[in-house]
Order: structure tokens, then sequence, then C-alpha cells
């Protein structure tokens, strides 16, 4: 039962927490700090709560309902999060095997390069590839993949590469960090000596292990394609929940934005967290 | 601190030492000795003197980095603001530390059993982007609309930037220290030191701090490219260091205005013209790749030479895939037949 209760009280914390960052906006007048505005604000963000049908947004000087639009922008910026984050696991995973059957002097080199990648800005990854998309279209006069979205269209291909780009290299790295982290644990050694393939050991014993480990970075891995995803909508003009939170950036807005992002994720989390902990005992966070 | 030799044999983190003294020292040579000027190209011509083209030029006809709209040189143009935006990203982030080195030490030593609460309150940060928070902050301080008058005077809305850039992370950053002070306090020599009679402050003098300084100074390096890269994304949306002002109600024509070719502005400003004048948004954002890469070769650096824990379990992971588990060479001598009771050889 304590897994339960510590996941409940959790989730309850959050909340409590996210109306109260949420609320920060109100604290500046200016450059003036106004803490009686900052405690109104907290106050109506958890009656909008309550009556979320009331919330309105200004559009062109009339309230304008935030729902039910708003579920169709979270649908699809969470639909981008997930396909660019579902990539970046796949290849990060495939390559990381793939070096792992590679000897050592390799597998260094291939760890640098991926080091040098993941320090690219992900603005300098996003203006390679309009400045590439539009190279290809003056050449070949063939427009690969479609670069802005224009009234509110919904373009994917090419906001999901640029999402998933700079993850993969992350992952990549956080990834071998813990097979080889794994790898040179003692039943590691047991199960060669044993006379295990390097090919089963990796897969049968720690795979598994590693995932452990990669799971409790998640959290950090969504904050960090939240970021990314705040700047691809800017960019492509693309009508998602980010682009909505930073046009109409009102407490109330930001509570409703954030804990739509936050309760499907938690709840993601959470499922992860209890089979972890029943499997092998332990007691993990996230 | 120990470990200063070792560190300038490691070459990655000299690599990065020298890549960002050395155009620091440039930046601020070439506004001491040439007070920050600026080399010019406006137009190209040819030997009877006729134009023969006018800017701005790519890279190729103004090598290195070309020119921007109005001819100057964009290479000087990053060398001179190179002073300017790693000053900012090394004032937020030192600042950033000193006040969350603070705040940690008294959660990590004294709040400790409340760490679980805290950091479920703080936990609400991981679901909104740094950059959105600071675009509320500072929009409305920052921007000033076309026609409208500025309300705070240049060094109000440097100051206020300062402060923002720095309050949005002390939450996280000071969990993150607390919690690594709370892990030092678990360690066994501080219990040793306890029973031997160390006073509270003793010990936190004597044992945590010289314990935490090394990773204090990493995470140090780390904030500074945090805030490189969050006043990247800041430029992409036009929250420009010092203010910026719309001149004119056509986005084709709309003029930011901000420090002297401080970097984020200058690659705001160049994404607009992207498809046009590519080299205006690649110069500046190469500048900021190559700073922030300098400086994450420093961090692994000081990584490899401050926190060597990890060193044993790296080397055992070397050979994992091409060595062979060590086997004993079986020789008759090893085994012998006991069944009948007697011994051979």
């Amino acid at each position: 039962m304590r897994i339960y209760y510590r996941i409940l009280m959790k989730f309850v914390l959050t909340i409590i927490g996210i109306i109260l960052i949420a609320a920060i906006p109100a604290l500046f007048q200016g450059i003036k700090l106004d803490v009686s505005a900052y405690i109104s604000a907290v106050v109506s963000n958890v009656s909008g709560l309550f009556h979320l049908n009331a919330l309105t947004i200004s559009h062109f000087g009339e309230p304008y309902p935030v729902f039910p639009d708003l579920w169709e922008r979270w649908g699809y910026s969470i639909t981008l999060i997930f396909i660019g984050f579902s990539i970046s696991f796949m290849l990060a995973l495939v390559l990381t095997v793939a070096t792992m059957f590679l000897p050592e002097k390799a597998r260094e080199r291939i760890k640098f390069i991926f080091f040098l990648g993941e320090s690219i800005p992900d603005v300098l990854v996003i203006g390679l590839t309009m400045v590439g998309v539009v190279f290809i279209y003056k050449h070949t006069d063939m427009l690969v993949l479609e670069i802005v979205a224009n009234n509110g269209e919904k373009i994917y291909a090419l906001p999901i590469i640029v999402l998933a780009l700079i993850p993969t290299m992350l992952l990549y790295r956080i990834m071998m960090y813990d097979f080889e982290e794994e790898a040179s644990k003692l039943y590691t050694d047991i199960a060669k000596s044993k006379g295990l393939t390097t090919g089963k050991i990796l897969f049968s014993h720690i795979f598994r292990n590693a995932m452990i480990h990669i799971f409790l970075h998640a959290k950090s891995m969504l904050a960090f394609l939240l970021s990314n995803l705040l700047i691809v909508e800017y960019v492509f003009n693309l009508d998602g929940l980010m682009g909505f939170m930073f046009d109409h950036f009102s407490p109330e807005i930001l509570t409703v934005g954030m804990l739509s992002i936050f309760v499907p994720a938690y709840v993601l989390q959470a499922i992860g967290q209890i089979i972890i902990e029943k499997k092998t005992g332990r007691q993990v966070e996230v | 601190m120990h470990g200063l030799k070792e560190l300038c044999k490691h070459r990655l983190f000299l690599t990065g030492f020298i890549f960002l003294f050395l155009l620091i020292s440039f930046s601020l040579i070439q506004a001491i000795f040439f007070h920050d000027k600026i080399p010019v190209t406006k137009l190209f011509y040819d030997n009877k003197g006729e134009i023969t083209a006018s800017g701005p030029f790519s890279p190729i006809d103004v090598p290195p980095f070309g020119t921007d709209p109005i001819g100057r040189h964009i290479f000087f143009l990053l060398i001179q603001g190179a002073k300017y935006t790693i000053g900012i990203a090394v004032v937020v982030a030192a600042m950033r530390i000193m006040i969350s080195s603070f705040v940690g030490l008294i959660f990590g030593g004294y709040l400790s059993k409340w760490s679980k609460y805290i950091s479920g309150l703080l936990n609400g940060f991981y679901y909104i982007p740094v950059a959105l928070i600071c675009y509320v902050l500072l929009y409305d301080v920052v921007f000033t609309p076309f026609g409208a008058e500025e309300q705070y005077s240049f060094w109000q809305k440097a100051v206020f930037e300062l402060i923002i850039l720095t309050i949005v992370a002390i939450p996280t950053t000071s969990l993150l220290i607390g919690n690594q002070i709370n892990q030092v306090y678990k360690e066994e020599f501080i219990s040793s030191a306890k029973t031997l009679g160390g006073s509270r402050f003793f010990i936190l003098k004597k044992h945590v701090l010289p314990h935490m300084k090394p990773r204090i100074l990493i995470q140090f390096t780390q904030e500074i490219v945090q805030v490189l890269i969050l006043l990247i994304h800041l430029g992409f949306f036009r929250i420009l260091f010092g203010g910026t002002s719309e001149l004119g109600y056509d986005p084709s024509q709309k003029v930011y205005i901000s420090l002297s070719s401080e970097w984020s502005g200058m690659v705001g400003e160049g994404f607009g013209h992207l498809n046009g004048w590519w080299w205006t948004f690649f110069g500046p954002a190469i500048a900021f790749s190559l700073t922030i890469l300098a400086l994450k070769f420093t961090i692994k650096g000081m990584e490899d030479v401050f926190l060597a824990d990890g060193l044993m379990t790296k080397e055992r992971a070397k050979g994992f895939a091409t060595e062979k588990a060590p086997q004993a060479e079986l020789e008759d001598l090893d085994f012998s037949f006991v069944q009948n009771g007697e011994k051979h050889g």
C-alpha cells in the first residue's frame, strides 16, 4: 500500500505546485512585486479548475472559450512528443546495442561523435533542416517536406524529425552509460564464464536492468522535449498546446496547459514505477 | 582543490578552456585597443572604381562569416558580442549557484525530512519549459510595442532580466545541490566524525564543503551552458537583453534593438533572413554551438578528474564485447580419481 500512498501524495503535491508556479506571472507587475495579485491569481487558478468551460481567452478583443478547442491542440502536441520520443528511443536503443558489439576503441570514438552532436543547440538543428529542405526544393523543384504550417493545418514529418534528433543523442549517451555500467557488474562475468554469448547476455540481462535506470531519466527527457517542442511550434507556426500557452499566457491557461501534460505523463510514470518496484523490490523515485 | 595538475593534462579540458580564454581575450582586446571597431564592406568595386556587387555578402565573398545587412563583418560582430553573451551567462550562473548553494545547504543539512514534500511541490517545473516561464515574466518589461513609450531604462531592464534568469532556476538547482549535500551527510566518514564529537558546523566546514566544491564547480559550468541555451531561445522569441523595441507595424519591417551585437539578438534577427542571407543566422548560431561545446569539454574534463569514482567500473566495461571470459586451462594434475581410494600421479 505504501507505494500507492507515495504516488498519490506526489500527484497531489505536484498539482499544488503547478497551481503555485502558474500564478507566478501575476507576482510581477512590470518590475514590481505584487503579492496580493499573486494570491488572488492562485485563488482564481483553483476556482478556474472547477469551471473549465467558463475559461476564455481574448481573441481580437472578444472572449473566446478555451475548451473544447484546447483538446485538439493538446492532442497534436502530445502526438508530436509521443512519436518523436518513440523514434528517438528506438534509434538510440538500436545504436546502443550495435555499439556494444564493437571493440573498445571504436566505441569510444562513436561516443565522442554523439557527445559533439548532443551539444548542438536545437535552434541550429532547426535552421539546418529548414535550409536543407529549401536547398533540395531549389535544386530539384521537389518539396520533400512541408516547412511551415498555414491556416492551422497539421504537419508532422519535419517537426518530428527536429524533435527526435537531439533527444536521440542524449538518450544514446544515457543508454551507453547504463549499458556499460551493467556490463561491468559481476553477474555479467558470471554469465560469460558460464559460456553465454555477448548477444544473449546483452538482451536477456543487461537490457532489462539498464531499462530501469533509463526509465528514471524519462522525466528529464520529457522536460527537454517540451522545451524543444516550444521552439518547434514557434518556428513552424504549429497550432499546438505550447504555442497556445506562448500566445495566451494567463495563470489559468498555464495551469490548464501544465496539468494537461502532467497528468497523462504521471500516469505512465506511476505505472512504470509500480512495475519496477514490484519486480525489483527496490524503492525508486520518478 | 587537488587535481589541477591532472586537469591541465586533460586534452578535452585544455581544448575547451583555451578556446574560451582566447574568445574572451580577443573580445576584450578588441574593445580596449580597437574601441569595438567593426570592419565594413558595403560594396564591391572593380579596378575602374565601378560598383560590381552590393551587400550583404556571403561567407564566400567575405570570409569567414560574411556581412550583415548594413555591411558589418559578422565575424567581428561575434567577437565583439562574445564578452556580453558569455558575461551575462557567467553572471547569471554565478548568482544561481551562490543562492542555490546557500539554500541547498540549509535544505540538505537541516530540512532533509521535508525533502519529499518540497521535491513534490517543485516537480511541476518539469512540465513547463524554462524559456516559456522567462518569456512570460519578461515580456511586459522588455518588449516595447511600436508607438509606445519606453517604460523602463536600459539598466532597469537589464537588471530585471538578470534577476529573472537567476530565480527561475533557483528552486530546481537548490533541490539538486541540497540532495547532493544530503547524500554527503549520509556517508560513513560523516558518522565517524560525528562519533568523534565533531560539531555540526565543524563537520560542515571540514567534511561536507570540501566534498561539495568540485561538484559545485561542475554545476556552475553546467549552469553557464543552461543560461546560454536559454538566451538563444529568448533571442528567438525577441526577448533581447536590455530591451526590445518594435519599430514599425509591418512584421517584415520590424527592427529589434539589443545590446551591441549580443549573440542571442543576432540569432533571432538572423533567423528572419534564413532563406535569403542564411549566414546572418548560422554565424551566431555556430558561435553559440562552439562556446557550448567548449564548456562541455571543460565539464567533461572536470568530471573525469574530480569525480573519478566511476573509473573502476568504466575500466571493467572496456572489454565487454571483445574480451573472453577468463578460462582456466585444465590439466590432468588438477584432478585425480578417488573412486578406488588410491591416488594417481
